[in-house]
Formats: C-alpha cells, structure tokens, sequence
C-alpha cells in the first residue's frame, strides 16, 4: 500500500472516530477531503440502517379498534322433556288378554331454546330374558302411536281436543326393540309439546289351557318391563347475516 | 433424515387436526327423553280346573266315582191316558207332571214295562216320558201308577285358578260304566242340597253320557257366569241311574282364549 494511501486511511479512521466517540478523537478538522467525508456519511447510514432493521422485527405501528358493546354469542339448548298425562307409564299394565288395549298417553316437550327435528321412538325390553311378549313379531305386544294435534288428550275418555293423526301405525314392540320408528320427520319448534297416545295391544290369538297345564311356548303368564325412548336432534345448521 | 421425520410427522398431525374440525362442523346435538322407571307389561293366566273341593287347585283332569244314592229320589207318578203296547212313551196327568224325574231314571210299577227300563227324554209340556224300551205284553191302563228310582249323585266343584275372568268354559267327560247307565252333569243356578240333589234355582243340564266309555264336548260353556271372577268357584252335580259296576266319569276342563274368556278390554288412564 502507498505510504499517501495509508495515511489518508489513518485520517479517515480518526476521523471517524471522532464523529463517533466525541472530542478524544477531534481530527475532524484534519478530514479535509470529500472522500471521507462521503465515506463517514456511508457508515454512519450503514450503522443506522442496521439499527432501524433490527429494531423492526421487535416494534411497530399498531391501530385497534374494537367494539365497545361487548358482542353476546350463546349457545342454544335441545331438550326434550316427558311428563306424564294421567297415568302415563307410571303403572303397570297387568293381566292383559289376546285383543286387549292398555292406552297411556304422555306429553313430549321440546324444551329447549333450539328447535328439534326427526322425532324417533325406539323400546327397550329390560328384562333379563325377554319373552314372546317383545321378540315375536305376530303373538308379541304391538304399539300404536298417535298424536293429538293442536290439543290435548283427555285420559279417561281418549278423546283428543285436537286433530289426531296416528304417527306410528300399529307395530310389533319388537321391530320397535330393534329399529327406531320415526314419529315426526319435521321440525319440532322450540317450547312444541307433543301429545302423544300409547296404545299396547296383545293381538287376538288362540291358546287353549287344559284342566289348568299351560301349552307349550305360551303367550299367558308372561312379563315385559319396556322403556320408550324418544328422540330427536337439532335443527339443521344454519348461516345467519345481519 | 431427522429432518423429513419431524415434517411427516407434522404433517400427520395437520391431517388429524382436518379430520376433528370436519368432524365437529358435522356434528349435530340430540335430545332424548325416556321413561326411567320401565313400565311392567304382563299377560293374564286363563286356567280352569275340576276338583273335588272349592278349594282344589290340582292341575289334572279330575275323576268322579262312588256315587251315592239320592235321598228321596223315588217317585210316583199317575198316567192321563191308556198307553197301548209297544209304545215308546207314557202321558201323566197335569198333576202329577214330570217334575222331580232325570233322565236315566229307572221306570217300574207296572208289568207291561221291561224290567230294566230307564227315561230316556222328557217332554214337559206335555208331560210325557220317553222309555228305552217299547211296553209289551198289553196296554197300560189309565190312571196306572208308574214307580221311578234310581239316582246316584256326586258334587264336584270346578274352580277358577287363573288371574283373569271366563265367561263360558269347555268342559268334557269321559264315562266308564257298565250296564244302561246314564251318567249326566248338572249345573244349579241357584244353590244345590246336596243330600237330595235339590236346586234353588234352574237345573242345567250340561252334558249326558250314554252307557259305554264316551266323551262329549260342549264348549263354550256359560256356567261360572258373565265374566267369572278369579277365584270363583261352582258346584257341578254328576248324576247316575246306577251305581253297579263301580261307574266313573272323568271331567276336563278346557279354556281357550278366543272362546272362553271374557271380552277384549280397552283400558285408558
């Protein structure tokens, strides 16, 4: 390297360092030439941009705006509530013979805030070791469902104050054990009560008890202990703009 | 290698976090309401048996013998016309009737009846018997006395087990005896005097076995009354015109369903 060189590096340096570090290195005054002058201004403008790119990924500007009514957003409910229309299935229903009816009506209501849909029934037989009266599909008990539409059902007399419509046709207890039947396909509107009529029927059929013996396989002196299970899910979803 | 380990498995992982997010946009809620509580559903037993107290609850066909002899069962009674030989029947005068005469009776007093003769139909109404053997050997005179014996009785009862009522029942018997015999069950409406064989009410006749082994159905059967309560019970009278050769009569009772039990019921509550 020239010895001129050299010594023009030296100043720049001091220069330099004085414009960085203050008074201790106050050769500025010997900085007479434009070309450490450029060359402080480079510097000093690398040194800041440094500084401004690291300071950039730990701040910045920032503008928020938020409502001040805090937005309500719940969550709807689905119930489906059971009570009883006069005895309901509270008491037992004994000693039936071929052809009888035992009828027990029991109100559904859709409590919830949301409305419901697909109304099913499906029974249960929780008896340890069913019988004919819930597997047999033509000697077993059969249910019929019906609605009392837009009114109640008075449970002495089985009139409806309303417009009836049979919602599961006579069916044997044992497709209702395995498959759940549906009652109504539609919607149920929130706070909807369902009236519904029971009718449990043991079909006429022929069995003959001779001097007291029961026949083989009969149908008398059976027992059943059934739960009916109604059911029915939400609405369908729905996308709401406002 | 670590590497493309760690990307798989982040990547599973995102598909997993997919899957959950479809799942739950799909997911609907449901609402179920159930009676708890099971409601009991039974079916009724329709059992009927014979025995021989009110109070037999043997599940067996029941057997009736050694009869005893009728108190005060011999009669007599007067013809209101002349019966020629060879008839077949005999006319009383309205005063002395046919009352306190059975079937099977054996009829006496007179030579011109065979020995052995028993009543086989009575008319009340025109108060005439029916002889299972025709007279002979010459006509039978107005006003003739005719003498008539022969009853043996024995009650049962017949009872109803079950746990539902019968209107009617099936009843059938079985008759082993030997000679002209004539074994017949009665049902009483009122109440039956078992000594004299007496009713307060209207006999019934119910079933009339010739002589010989035979068995007669007759079903339905009113006779525990309009929807018979469980428990109830009724006194049946086996009548026999003799007791020689040790007679029996077996006795079943049937109930079947579409015949004998009361009507079908619709329950509401």
């Amino acid at each position: 390297m020239p010895k001129n060189q050299t010594n023009k590096s030296k100043k720049t340096r001091k220069g330099v360092r004085a414009m960085l570090f203050g008074n201790e290195f106050s050769g500025l005054k010997n900085l007479g030439s434009g070309l450490v002058v450029k060359t402080s201004v480079l510097v000093v403008a690398l040194l800041v941009g440094a500084s401004a790119i690291s300071s950039g990924a730990s701040a910045s500007l920032d503008a928020i705006a938020f409502n001040s009514n805090a937005q309500s957003i719940s969550s709807g409910t689905l119930k489906l509530e059971a009570s009883e229309s006069g005895t309901g299935f509270t008491a037992a229903i004994s000693n039936l013979a071929p052809g009888d009816t035992s009828t027990r009506f029991v109100n559904y209501t859709n409590s919830g805030t949301l409305a419901g849909r697909a109304l099913t029934i499906q029974a249960v037989d929780s008896t340890t070791s069913p019988t004919l009266l819930t597997t047999s599909a033509t000697k077993g008990l059969f249910v019929t469902v019906t609605r009392c539409g837009g009114g109640s059902w008075n449970s002495s007399t089985g009139a409806c104050s309303g417009t009836p419509s049979v919602l599961l046709v006579a069916t044997p207890i044992t497709t209702v054990i395995s498959t759940a039947q549906s009652l109504v396909a539609g919607a149920l509107t929130s706070g909807e009560v369902v009236a519904l009529k029971f009718e449990i029927v043991l079909p006429d059929q022929t069995e003959t008890t001779t001097n007291g013996v029961l026949p083989a396989s009969p149908i008398q002196n059976l027992s059943a202990l059934i739960q009916f299970r109604l059911r029915e899910v939400q609405r369908a979803a729905v996308v709401t703009n406002a | 290698m670590k590497r493309r380990s760690v990307c798989l498995a982040l990547s599973l992982a995102l598909l997993v976090i997919d899957a959950g997010q479809a799942d739950l946009a799909s997911a609907s809620q449901s609402a179920s309401a159930i009676n708890d509580a099971p409601i009991s559903v039974s079916t009724a037993k329709w059992s009927v048996i014979a025995g021989a107290y009110e109070t037999s609850t043997s599940t067996s066909s029941y057997v009736v013998s050694a009869f005893s002899a009728v108190t005060g069962c011999q009669t007599n009674k007067q013809t209101s016309e002349s019966t020629p030989t060879g008839s077949s029947t005999i006319k009383f005068t309205v005063a002395s009737g046919v009352t306190g005469l059975t079937i099977g009776m054996t009829v006496s007093g007179n030579s011109r009846i065979v020995t052995g003769t028993t009543i086989t139909a009575i008319d009340v109404a025109t108060q005439t018997i029916t002889l299972s053997a025709p007279t002979s050997g010459g006509s039978i005179s107005n006003s003739s006395t005719i003498q008539f014996a022969g009853c043996f009785h024995k009650f049962f009862s017949i009872n109803n087990i079950g746990n539902i009522d019968v209107a009617t029942i099936g009843i059938s018997q079985t008759v082993t005896t030997s000679g002209n015999n004539r074994i017949t069950l009665q049902s009483c409406s009122g109440t039956w005097t078992t000594t004299t064989g007496a009713c307060s009410g209207t006999v019934t006749q119910l079933i009339l076995t010739n002589s010989g082994t035979g068995s007669v159905s007759r079903a339905p059967l009113s006779l525990l009354g309009q929807n018979a309560g469980v428990t109830d019970t009724v006194r049946i009278r086996v009548l026999c015109t003799t007791n020689s050769g040790s007679p029996t009569s077996t006795v079943s009772i049937s109930i079947n369903s579409a015949l004998n039990l009361r009507s079908a019921m619709n329950t509401m509550s």
